[in-house]
């Protein structure tokens, strides 16, 4: 059987900068996939491209054994594949409820009536535990309560992909098992996440695969363990142990 | 808001004043009538330049082109022998078409390039008018069948800018609605949720010139004289915008309550001081610009107005 969701050798050039390089990864359902490397590896590339925001420029992504490689960005939303932004994005005038209802009011649950449109937006709000700030301005929300509220939306759009960019990011530590204990009833749920973080304790913590990027390419795959062993990732993110011994050297 | 009684306040001021209305032309001088007309033609172009200008946060400064084509339109009908619902529907059809045909180019533009793009638009069609002599009489204008329309004119403008205020309450309401308001906050945050944006955008232009050409139909039946300084020129395109941003965008009662208050306001100062009043008139526009840039529905002082009207809380959603 095809994998969930699959990207085959995906290539992004923007004007002669390799963002991407032939990078291939496979998800099953319930599974989650970290994603990590240093700044500017193409992480948030990645997403753009599953998520249908730059179309690339070579390869090719299936979702469900069928190619979505072009598709509007609505309309990979529409399959199933929806993502939260690096920054947090609500729409600030609207309110909390409001911003979940416009995933359910467009996302698989379209075609329902405007009651249970509603019903499922609530649903969500509590699931990330944001019910009672529902008719408050998303614009008034704290840091955490954006970022639960986006992971709201995309929830209350159905999706069968969950891509989370760095959620975890400007949190304090409570705030972060929040975010954890979130991502893992995600996943319970049997929807399978992706998400880029910088945080590798957290990523060993919830991921059963991790993938490292650095200057657009894959330099590890694997399990969480393997990886962070892995010296061409020691070398990506620290410098070859030849310049560190170096650089020790230098320090006495 | 207190229950029941608070709900039920604007049912009856709108049955109070749509019985006023009724019964006006038997009241007042056909001055004053003329007068809610073009009130009435204003708020018209205002309530529906909003869809676009203030729920979906796209600035349209050609929004005035509709208006001249459904003029157009209806006149050339009307010199060809049509009635004025045939020839009023014929503007329509090509005000919606060509709405359909400029949504594409135009909505590849964002912000102010966008605004500038809608602003060139006036002109490509007032070129168009001012050389197809055969068909729209060129720069001299164009003349219908003569004849006293004002009472007929009346009723039909009031009844549509009811319907363009209820049409534009439902859009808000609706999903589609919801939409065009995720558009405004983020385009493509809005399309990343599933919103198709593009499509919703095109509809959304073509829901809006809809009541524009309608009104500018029945403006030209009652006027019985078209040209293109009035259907293209400055003050068409420029005053239901300014009245709308006034009165407060992307709520029901903003393009109404500016367009009432710059008619009332053009009126009172052309009449009492002639040599001052487009003076006095952009004086007041630029300070209330500069001292209330959300408009006069979101001011502080005007709370008390709408919550003794009974419709605070309901603006809160219309708010969105």
């Amino acid at each position: 059987m095809a994998p969930l969701l699959e990207c085959r050798d995906v290539t992004k050039i923007f004007d002669g900068l390799i963002a991407l390089a032939q990078v291939r990864l496979e998800l099953e359902p319930g599974d989650i996939l970290g994603v990590i490397g240093p700044n500017g590896a193409g992480k948030t590339t990645l997403f753009n491209v599953i998520s249908g925001l730059v179309r690339p420029t070579s390869g090719k992504v299936f979702y469900n054994g069928k190619e979505i490689t072009g598709l509007g960005s609505n309309k990979i939303c529409r399959l199933g594949i929806a993502r939260t932004y690096q920054l947090v994005r609500p729409f600030a005038s609207l309110t909390t409820l409001e911003n979940v209802l416009v995933g359910a009011s467009f996302g698989r649950d379209r075609l329902l009536p405007f009651r249970e449109r509603v019903a499922r937006a609530r649903e969500e709000l509590d699931f990330v535990g944001l019910h009672e700030r529902a008719d408050e301005p998303a614009a008034n929300l704290t840091l955490l309560d954006k970022k639960r509220l986006e992971i709201a939306r995309c929830l209350a759009t159905g999706p069968k992909v969950l891509l989370l960019d760095e959620v975890i990011a400007g949190l304090t530590a409570s705030e972060v098992l929040n975010i954890i204990a979130t991502v893992r009833d995600i996943r319970k749920r049997g929807i399978a996440v992706i998400m880029i973080e910088h945080v590798l304790k957290v990523v060993m913590e919830l991921c059963r695969t991790v993938m490292v990027l650095n200057c657009g390419s894959t330099i590890a795959y694997g399990s969480p363990g393997e990886v962070v062993n892995n010296p061409r990732v020691i070398e990506a993110y620290l410098g070859t142990s030849d310049s560190l011994h170096r650089g020790a050297g230098a320090r006495v | 808001m207190n229950g029941a009684a608070g709900h039920l306040r604007p049912l009856w001021l709108l049955a109070a004043a749509g019985l006023i209305l009724s019964v006006l032309p038997w009241v007042v001088s056909p001055y004053v009538l003329v007068w809610i007309f073009l009130l009435c033609v204003y708020l018209t172009l205002a309530a529906s330049y909003d869809i676009v200008g203030g729920y979906m946060g796209y600035m349209n400064l050609g929004h005035s082109t509709f208006f001249g084509l459904g003029a157009y339109g209806t006149a050339i009908l009307l010199n060809h022998g049509y009635g004025l619902p045939m020839a009023a529907a014929g503007g329509v059809i090509v005000s919606i078409c060509f709405a359909a045909l400029v949504s594409y180019p135009l909505f590849r533009l964002r912000g102010a390039y966008f605004a500038l793009g809608t602003f060139g638009m006036i002109s490509l069609v007032e070129v168009l008018i001012n050389n197809l002599r055969n068909l729209t009489g060129g720069s001299g204008g164009i003349s219908t069948p003569p004849g006293d329309n004002t009472v007929p004119a009346y009723y039909l403008s009031v009844l549509i800018v009811a319907a363009t205020l209820t049409f534009s309450y439902l859009i808000s309401r609706s999903r589609f609605g919801l939409a065009l308001f995720s558009i405004r906050e983020d385009e493509e945050v809005a399309r990343s949720l599933g919103v198709p944006t593009s499509l919703y955008k095109a509809l959304a232009l073509v829901f809006s010139a809809i009541p524009a050409s309608l009104v500018g139909g029945v403006y030209v039946w009652c006027v019985t004289y078209i040209s293109p300084p009035a259907a293209f020129g400055l003050e068409i395109a420029l005053s239901p915008i300014v009245m709308a941003m006034l009165g407060g965008t992307g709520t029901l009662l903003g393009p109404f309550l500016g367009a009432l208050f710059l008619t009332s306001l053009q009126e009172l100062l052309w009449t009492k001081m002639p040599y001052l009043h487009l003076t006095i008139y952009g004086g007041i526009l630029v300070t209330i610009g500069l001292f209330m840039p959300g408009g006069i529905v979101r001011a502080r002082w005007f709370r008390p107005v709408l919550d003794a009207l009974g419709v605070g809380e309901k603006m809160r959603y219309l708010d969105l």
